[in-house]
């Protein structure tokens, strides 16, 4: 007892700058860094005139000129139409199938979710073009089948189209990803909550709408926030499909200004620099939204009961099979078909159509065991990278009374506002023009921070979801047994939040590894990845080793990602019931 | 009442003994929340807590004793004042310390018990021990020891989430004393129990702290709680002190309004100052005529002839009979039972005075008690107190 004055430390911590906040402000610099240096770099030259080297001139030309563009009206009001259309029906599909996964006795509920996780993670490019073999006018394959019917003449389906755009963007991610960050949240619902309005004479529809849909609003807002972000850089299925028929949008329209010879970066930027300033009322919005409600966090009286589907539940599960065949198994089984074809797309016509030769190719591709390389090392360094530096973020947003952390927060929604090619080259800039960093310029190291700054937006969210409601009391208790912050961090809060931690590392390996226009600028001829070998192989019209290259990168997201959920399901924090 | 004598005197041998001077004394502790740090959860607040003793933070949600405790535990920074443990500032404002919590050697169990589910109980309380660098013999030895000590064996490899409330709460009290803190801290420990194994690890912490000698701080709204099993309390109202001294003191010679009516039951009659009044002991006439003769005035306060007062009296010190039973004392009253409920070990009734006021109270079951019987009731001159109105 008396020994007690002994054992406290004499150097105690001075009141006023604590070595918290000095880590506090080093990130939000870091952050500051790597995403902000790079946007004013692209600002400053959206007003400059001059060549880079040459004298500045600052002019508004470059925004003139990117907005008296011909088609950028119709531009804009087909980024606008197609947001609207495709987010709308994946919202009202979405909400209901997460609430139906998380909470009712769905039959082979962790194997659909699973579905769910794999069918968001696919890389667009690969299933895109899987849907191309299955919907094209000339030789899509539904199509042939159709036609053969006898009331159908002509080919009634095209993916090359406004509503094939839609189509595409549903069966990749749009659903799928709301599917799977909403799940969550109507999982950490208490049943009791709706147990008592069952009691009180609320049907079932009428409880979902007046108790669990309130309850699960702040994730709803949350989620379709981060899905309207990256829409404004949806850019391959449009690019892909919509050149046809001249169906442009606004990632399109940066992109042809930046393949015109010469280069227009200026304008380019210009436009870019539109989704960042709409971003900025959005991430307000959310913060005051979010912020504005007490969160109800999961604590020892949690009830999880299951919603009993009677005889809807084959029902359900036989929606729920059709949706991952149509999403899942169809285009990438078509891919992986179409890599054994002679002529891409010609399953008749041809004598003999059959060929491996297209494999042979491309793995004995001189490049190809470096862009493998490549892209695992990129993957790893990312999870890793991003699962240290978002959780972090994520715990000074939720849990320090940090002054900054609302730019903190705004910085982690910046970099998803970006197109990808736009931030590529902010980051190119900026490696190049500070001394210190030209040494890093095409290393590897480059190519993980910025795939990283890819998920940032996702997975601080996610960290942000989960610290919310995690009891504070777990960490308090840690911290008053004699645990510093960073070993509270590592033994309790890390552990608890295994499953997210798990997710994020998840995500950002698959967004690394399919990441296509982040890195286009920034990898050298030695680290190449995957993802634009395929894309090097696409521009070259070498679509069946464009399609190898595909299923490759599918087979090694989906891999990883199946690896790692089955891992995370068995190490996952255990509930009692 | 029992006279707190010999434990004070206990206690001041032990204190001298040990230290000098309170362990932990608490001088101005001011803590603001909201945006504008304009609402103050703790005002000011002066408090001695001395060696060995169970000092309970008393009052009801709000009053800011849950902010005490966190402050002294280093979870919350304060905005003004100063902590001092064993006469070392831990946190002041002023001179710009502070401790931060892990490297306080305090133990602390919350409300919620807050056991890790990623663990088991065995992983829940080595977690300290693993803190600090202990090694693995000596680390199995101290948790079983613990364990041992609150009934814990034989649970070693269960996983957090597969124990009952009562299990929780001994694993988390396991884990706050397995370092053999200076002080534990007690957030409502005993609120997510049933009231019988309230009861009981009620006289298991006594026991334990006895056995160990430790210093514990409790923060709690239930009264039953704090007068069972402390030895000194605070009663807290708005962040400010209200009263402090040993549990029989606050309970019977409460100091404010505040104390009395939130400590245990009491009745309240309102009346007027007569003028037969003398210092020693004052008349006071209830709205119906009748009158009550009270020992004793509250405080300094000295009533007038003519002033409205309030009548308080604890209801275990009112003797009930049945009419007709006794012949009318001085300061006996009538009523009639309004409603009679059967609790097992006693009954708990409502009376309706002739003046139309309504007195709960409980009725021992050895009289056939009955709803509408008319009773009398006397109530003893010295446990009558006279109140400002």
């Amino acid at each position: 007892m008396a020994g007690i004055a002994e054992r406290l430390r004499p150097a105690s911590l001075s009141f006023g700058i604590e070595a918290k906040t000095v880590l506090q402000v080093l990130l939000l610099l870091s952050l500051a860094a790597v995403v902000l240096y790079p946007i004013y770099l692209l600002l400053q030259y959206s007003f400059n005139e001059g060549r880079p080297g040459e004298t500045a001139e600052y002019t508004l030309e470059n925004w003139r000129f990117a907005f008296s563009n011909p088609g950028m009206r119709k531009a804009l009001i087909n980024t606008v139409t197609l947001l609207v259309t495709r987010e709308g029906i994946a919202l009202l599909i979405a909400i209901p199938a997460a609430w139906i996964l998380a909470r009712t006795d769905l039959p082979r509920k962790g194997l659909l979710e699973l579905g769910m996780w794999v069918t968001f993670f696919l890389p667009t490019l690969p299933v895109t073009m899987g849907w191309i073999l299955l919907l094209d006018p000339n030789y899509g394959v539904i199509n042939t089948w159709l036609e053969r019917l006898p009331f159908i003449n002509e080919s009634p389906l095209n993916i090359y189209s406004w509503w094939g755009i839609v189509w595409v963007h549903l069966m990749t991610s749009s659903i799928a990803f709301k599917v799977v960050m909403l799940a969550p949240a109507f999982r950490n619902i208490n049943s009791a909550l709706e147990e008592s309005s069952r009691m009180a004479g609320e049907s079932a529809i009428g409880t979902f709408r007046k108790v669990v849909l309130p309850l699960a609003m702040p994730s709803i807002i949350v989620i379709t926030m981060i899905a309207l972000v990256i829409s404004f850089q949806a850019f391959e299925i449009e690019r892909v499909l919509g050149s046809l028929r001249n169906i442009e949008v606004f990632s399109t329209m940066i992109f042809q200004l930046l393949r015109r010879t010469p280069v227009d970066f200026g304008a380019a930027t210009a436009l870019a620099a539109v989704v960042i300033f709409a971003l900025i009322p959005l991430a307000l919005f959310q913060y005051w939204y979010v912020g504005r409600r007490r969160y109800t966090t999961v604590t020892g009286q949690f009830q999880a009961n299951l919603f009993r589907l009677g005889r809807w539940r084959w029902i359900f599960f036989g929606i729920f099979a059709a949706y991952l065949a149509a999403s899942l198994i169809l285009p990438s089984s078509f891919l992986f078909v179409g890599t054994f074809m002679k002529l891409w797309g010609y399953f008749s016509g041809l004598p003999e159509p059959w060929t491996v030769s297209h494999w042979q190719d491309v793995l004995t591709d001189s490049h190809f065991l470096g862009a493998l390389r490549s892209t695992l090392l990129v993957g790893f360094g990312s999870a890793l990278l991003g699962i240290i530096w978002f959780s972090i973020i994520a715990y000074v947003i939720v849990r320090t009374n940090f002054r900054l952390r609302l730019g903190l927060d705004f910085l982690s929604w910046l970099p998803w506002a970006l197109p990808g090619i736009i931030l590529g080259l902010g980051f190119l800039w900026m490696v190049l023009g500070i001394p210190i960093l030209r040494p890093l310029h095409s290393t590897t190291f480059v190519l993980i921070l910025i795939v990283t700054l890819g998920s940032i937006t996702v997975g601080t969210q996610m960290f942000k979801a989960n610290l919310l409601q995690l009891g504070q009391d777990m960490e308090e208790v840690s911290r008053i047994s004699g645990g510093s912050w960073f070993y509270t961090y590592r033994r309790v809060l890390l552990p608890l939040m295994m499953p997210t931690v798990i997710s994020v590392g998840l995500v950002t390996f698959v967004f690394a590894a399919r990441d296509v226009s982040r890195v286009a600028l920034l990898a050298s001829s030695q680290n190449r990845p995957l993802a634009l070998l395929q894309l090097d192989y696409l521009t070259s019209y070498q679509l069946e080793a464009a399609s190898v290259v595909g299923v490759i990168i599918i087979l090694l997201t989906t891999g990883v990602a199946v690896a790692a959920r089955l891992l995370g399901l068995r190490i996952g924090i255990q509930t009692g019931a | 009442m029992e006279t707190p004598q010999p434990q004070e005197q206990e206690r001041a041998a032990h204190g001298a003994a040990s230290d000098h001077g309170p362990l932990l004394q608490i001088r101005g502790l001011t803590k603001r929340f909201g945006a504008q740090k304009n609402v103050a959860a703790v005002d000011g607040l002066d408090l001695d807590v001395l060696h060995g003793e169970i000092f309970t933070l008393l009052g009801p949600s709000g009053c800011g004793k849950t902010t005490t405790l966190r402050l002294i535990g280093g979870l919350e920074q304060p905005d003004d004042g100063e902590i001092a443990l064993a006469g070392r500032p831990i946190v002041s404002v002023g001179k710009r310390v502070f401790v931060p919590s892990h490297r306080r050697n305090m133990g602390m169990v919350f409300q919620s018990y807050a056991v890790w589910p990623h663990l088991t109980v065995f992983e829940n309380i080595a977690y300290p021990l693993r803190a600090r660098r202990v090694r693995g013999a000596e680390i199995r030895e101290r948790v079983g020891r613990v364990m041992g000590l609150l009934g814990l064996d034989g649970l070693e490899s269960r996983p957090g989430p597969l124990l009952s409330g009562g299990q929780q709460q001994r694993v988390a009290l396991a884990r706050a004393l397995v370092y053999e803190p200076g002080i534990l801290l007690l957030d409502e420990p005993f609120s997510n129990l049933d009231a019988k194994l309230r009861e009981q690890m009620r006289i298991e912490l006594r026991v334990i702290q006895r056995e160990l000698g430790i210093t514990v701080v409790l923060v709690t709204h239930d009264q039953i709680e704090a007068l069972s099993l402390s030895d000194r309390m605070a009663v807290l109202s708005d962040g400010k002190l209200e009263q402090a001294g040993t549990a029989a003191e606050v309970y019977s010679n409460p100091v404010s309004e505040f104390v009395r009516d939130f400590m245990g039951r009491t009745l309240l009659m309102q009346a007027a100052v007569a003028p037969e009044s003398r210092a020693d002991s004052v008349t006071a006439i209830l709205e119906d005529g009748a009158t009550l003769i009270a020992g004793r005035p509250e405080g300094s306060w000295t009533p007038t002839p003519g002033a409205p007062v309030v009548v308080a009296v604890r209801p275990e010190h009112v003797e009930v009979s049945l009419d007709g039973g006794v012949a009318d004392q001085a300061n006996t009253m009538h009523a009639v039972i309004d409603t009679l409920l059967f609790l097992g070990d006693r009954f708990e009734s409502r009376m309706q005075c002739a003046n139309g006021e309504h007195l709960v109270m409980s009725l021992p079951l050895n009289i056939a008690w009955a709803e509408g019987a008319s009773v009398a009731l006397t109530f003893p001159e010295r446990h009558v107190s006279i109140w400002p109105a």
